[in-house]
């Protein structure tokens, strides 16, 4: 029923089969693959956007164990547009997995990851919904989180909230007492 | 003409509320049904999406810990945990010791609590209401050391950027050892009345099966993937914190059905007291707090730190710009993943197996929907 | 329009057009046919009984009657007060809590009913969301009359901790339906709950037969934007 941890396993592994995969790696993708940085602790890469789907999946086949999960989908927006975060983990080791791609504000497109992972699905509603980026391929993409008749961005940085919702309004008898209670009243609660 | 006692089947489209009795809050799922069989299961959430990541935004680092506590609200230590911990990965700051046992120690008793919770509410969906009175009595009592120690019985605000808000009471530590030394019993109690029972038995054996694979592709973690045979957790292969001077074994299950995540969490309530008894007996002496700044401005950069909540790898990712106020912070749900499978796990079993299928999962909905 | 705008009257005329809009869709269904429906506002089963006790307001030894008729009344009422558990957040936790062994509710009679159609009482514990608002409202309506909003938590109460920089959370379920008692905390321990219970026994202890309930107690609320609970000298 309950077992003692794993032995460690990729770790002792020979680090030339390792290199020899990542420079077949770099070999596929000579200019999607912008930016990388490897170390013991991770293994975070930048792809262009339009190399994403394929990327990941030469991933999948070259670097990766087989049975790894996948762990998160993110957006953050950046100066220069938003980048999308996905994130994988392995099983056995603690390494992290990251594979970055940014997209312009006004051209936010990406191919879906849903054909790999399942967790996709939502992930990437979630990001749609947020950010605006459009997932070709995605057989779903409604609102996730919002409800469907939300306009606007919540999370880009240029959102404004909805103040004049009769739901979302400020509280009369908090920002304006005067108005609700009369002004003597007010001041007496001010006072007191 | 048609034999008239052969009827038609039509497909049924049910909706199974945002208000709902089980106590897991506000979910939809939309349901296909044929007579009572589920063909396909659709989750609408949102219902309590409380732009929690957004406020992030506008807070300092320091005002956010009472909302990190609010995500996952039966672990608040728990996320605490992990949102405190990716603040001092990202300012460089280094706690003591002690402070590092006693987070691990309350973190553990959360883990008993929110686990004591599965079984109240697994119970009660499932029509063994007895369940849910005897596990509350105990969650009590937890809920009483942690009043003790931070005045707050839910939602704690305890752990700060850097420590603690204070030192332990005195005798709070022979407090939690009466409690560790009276729980062996009364989880003998709870596996008498749900784990070894027929009925509860056959309500869950077989039951939402996930195969590893697509539990793996789903992204899901904590019990829901130990169930399929991966000992994944994190407290053994990150080792952040004290764990690896602890000594405590992964629970794991085969099958992927809903017993198989029932007996994992069994196992790690009894596991989960050891690890509390081991932390006491090597608390170390000295002091909780460093000393942080006052206006916290950590560096530019971009921290993920993830820690082992009850529900599986909670994680928060954590940008900065330099200023006193995040960039952006994303948290990684588990509960989220978790629910994701549900279509998989609920589809081609019956309607009557859902409320299981959701219990077993043990998803909160604040944190999926943050 | 000013988000500050406050003006109790077109909110009143609001609800009573809401109101007419629900009776005006009644109007389609077939049950409804046989009755004139200026009578329909007036369909209540107490309404006899109030016209009977409304007649003899002059006779003192008649009032006493229906005096003592109401007490019995509504303390029969308040002693099994059935609420419906609309757990939303973390205040839902406490309040399963407050229904567990330590602090009993069914000791003051109050079981939790999952649907609205059987319950008094809807406790709204947690945070209400723009999504969930008018689900909210259908439930609300759902209730049979009497029935009495208990707001628990301050995500209830005021939008509480989303107040300033939420843009999905409604600031406060009294936007949507009306509240009897407000409970404030985060989330408010089982006791407060309970005090919260005992005030609204205490409202229901003041009703009468004579006056009908929530169509004017919706306008009560609004009247006065907040229902004041004054502290009670004796207890």
């Amino acid at each position: 029923m309950s077992e003692s941890p794993p032995p460690p396993s990729s770790q002792n592994a020979p680090d030339e089969a390792l290199q020899a995969r990542l420079q077949q790696l770099r070999d596929e993708f000579p200019e999607a693959l912008l930016e990388e940085r490897l170390s013991e602790a991770e293994m975070d890469f930048t792809v262009a956007p339009a190399a994403l789907a394929d990327f990941v999946d030469a991933l999948r086949r070259l670097l990766l164990p087989p049975q790894h999960a996948f762990c998160d989908a993110c957006g953050v927006e950046r100066a220069e547009g938003i980048e999308a975060v996905y994130r994988l983990s392995l099983l056995m080791e603690p390494r992290r997995v990251t594979i970055r791609t940014l997209v312009p504000r006004n051209k936010a497109l990406l191919p879906t990851l849903t054909h790999l992972y399942k967790g996709a699905l939502w992930a990437e509603r979630e990001l749609a919904e947020m950010f605006g980026v459009h997932f070709e391929g995605h057989p779903d993409l409604r609102h996730l989180l919002l409800p469907e008749d939300w306009q606007g961005y919540p999370l880009r940085k240029d959102y404004e909230v909805p103040r004049a919702h009769p739901y979302l309004a400020p509280d009369p008898l908090r920002e304006a007492p005067e108005r609700v209670l009369g002004a003597e009243a007010a001041a007496e609660d001010a006072n007191s | 003409m048609s034999d008239p006692t052969v009827g038609t089947t039509d497909e049924l489209l049910v909706n199974m509320g945002p208000q709902h009795p089980s106590t897991h809050g506000v979910l939809r799922v939309a349901l296909r049904l044929d007579g009572e069989k589920v063909l396909g299961a659709d989750p609408d959430i949102g219902y309590l999406h409380s732009s929690m990541e957004k406020i992030a935004e506008a807070l300092d680092y320091k005002q956010y810990v009472p909302y990190a506590d609010r995500f996952d609200y039966l672990n608040a230590m728990g996320n605490e945990l992990c949102y405190v911990r990716a603040v001092e990965r990202l300012a460089g700051i280094t706690v003591t010791p002690r402070c590092e046992y006693i987070r691990v120690i309350l973190a553990e008793l959360n883990r008993l609590a929110s686990h004591m919770l599965y079984f109240a509410a697994i119970g009660i969906d499932l029509g063994a209401t007895t369940v849910f009175l005897y596990t509350f009595r105990e969650r009590e009592l937890i809920l009483d050391l942690f009043e003790w120690i931070s005045g707050q019985r839910l939602l704690y605000h305890f752990l700060r950027i850097g420590g603690m808000r204070n030192d332990l009471p005195d005798g709070w530590t022979d407090k939690v050892r009466e409690l560790l030394a009276l729980l062996p019993e009364r989880f003998e109690e709870y596996d008498d009345l749900l784990t070894r029972n027929r009925i509860f038995i056959g309500r869950t054996r077989g039951v939402g099966v996930i195969s590893p694979e697509e539990a793996l592709e789903y992204g899901m973690s904590g019990p829901c993937l130990r169930a399929c045979g991966f000992p994944y957790d994190l407290r053994k292969l990150d080792g952040y914190s004290v764990y690896p001077e602890l000594d405590f074994n992964v629970c794991v299950e085969e099958g992927g059905d809903c017993y198989a995540r029932h007996l994992v969490r069994v196992a790690e309530l009894r596991e989960s007291v050891k690890i509390i008894g081991q932390a006491l007996d090597r608390l170390p002496e000295g002091d909780v707090n460093v000393a942080v700044p006052r206006k916290l401005k950590p560096e530019a950069g971009e921290v993920y730190e993830r820690v082992e909540s009850p529900r599986g790898e909670l994680g928060c990712y954590l940008v900065s710009d330099g200023s006193d106020k995040p960039w952006r912070m994303h948290w990684r749900a588990p509960s989220f993943y978790n629910l994701s499978a549900l279509d998989t796990m609920c589809t081609g079993g019956w309607m009557a197996d859902m409320v299981a299928v959701i219990a077993s999962t043990d998803i909160v909905l604040g944190d999926v929907d943050r | 329009m000013d988000p500050l705008d406050f003006n109790p009257e077109k909110q009143i005329a609001d609800i009573n057009r809401r109101i007419d809009e629900k009776l005006e869709h009644l109007r389609d269904v077939d049950l409804y046919k046989t009755l004139k429906l200026e009578k329909l506002e007036r369909y209540r089963v107490d309404e006899p009984l109030r016209r009977v006790a409304r007649r003899y307001d002059e006779q003192p030894l008649m009032v006493r009657f229906f005096g003592l008729m109401d007490h019995v009344f509504n303390v029969a009422r308040a002693c099994s007060l059935w609420p419906m558990q609309f757990g939303l957040a973390c205040c839902a936790i406490e309040m399963m809590a407050t229904n567990a062994s330590r602090y009993d509710l069914d000791r003051f009679g109050i079981i939790p009913r999952a649907t609205p159609r059987q319950s008094d009482l809807m406790i709204v514990a947690g945070t209400l969301t723009m999504k969930m608002a008018p689900v909210l409202e259908e439930l609300y309506h759902q209730m049979p009359e009497p029935r009495y909003v208990l707001a628990m938590g301050s995500c209830a109460v005021s939008g509480g901790r989303f107040y300033q920089h939420g843009y999905s959370v409604v600031k406060g379920v009294d936007r949507v339906v009306p509240v009897d008692v407000y409970v404030p905390g985060c989330p408010p321990r089982p006791e407060q709950l309970i005090d919260g219970l005992l005030a609204i026994h205490k409202k229901m202890r003041g009703e009468s037969v004579r006056h009908p309930g929530p169509i004017e107690g919706e306008k009560q609320a609004l009247a006065g934007y907040r229902t004041i609970i004054a502290p009670d000298e004796e207890s």
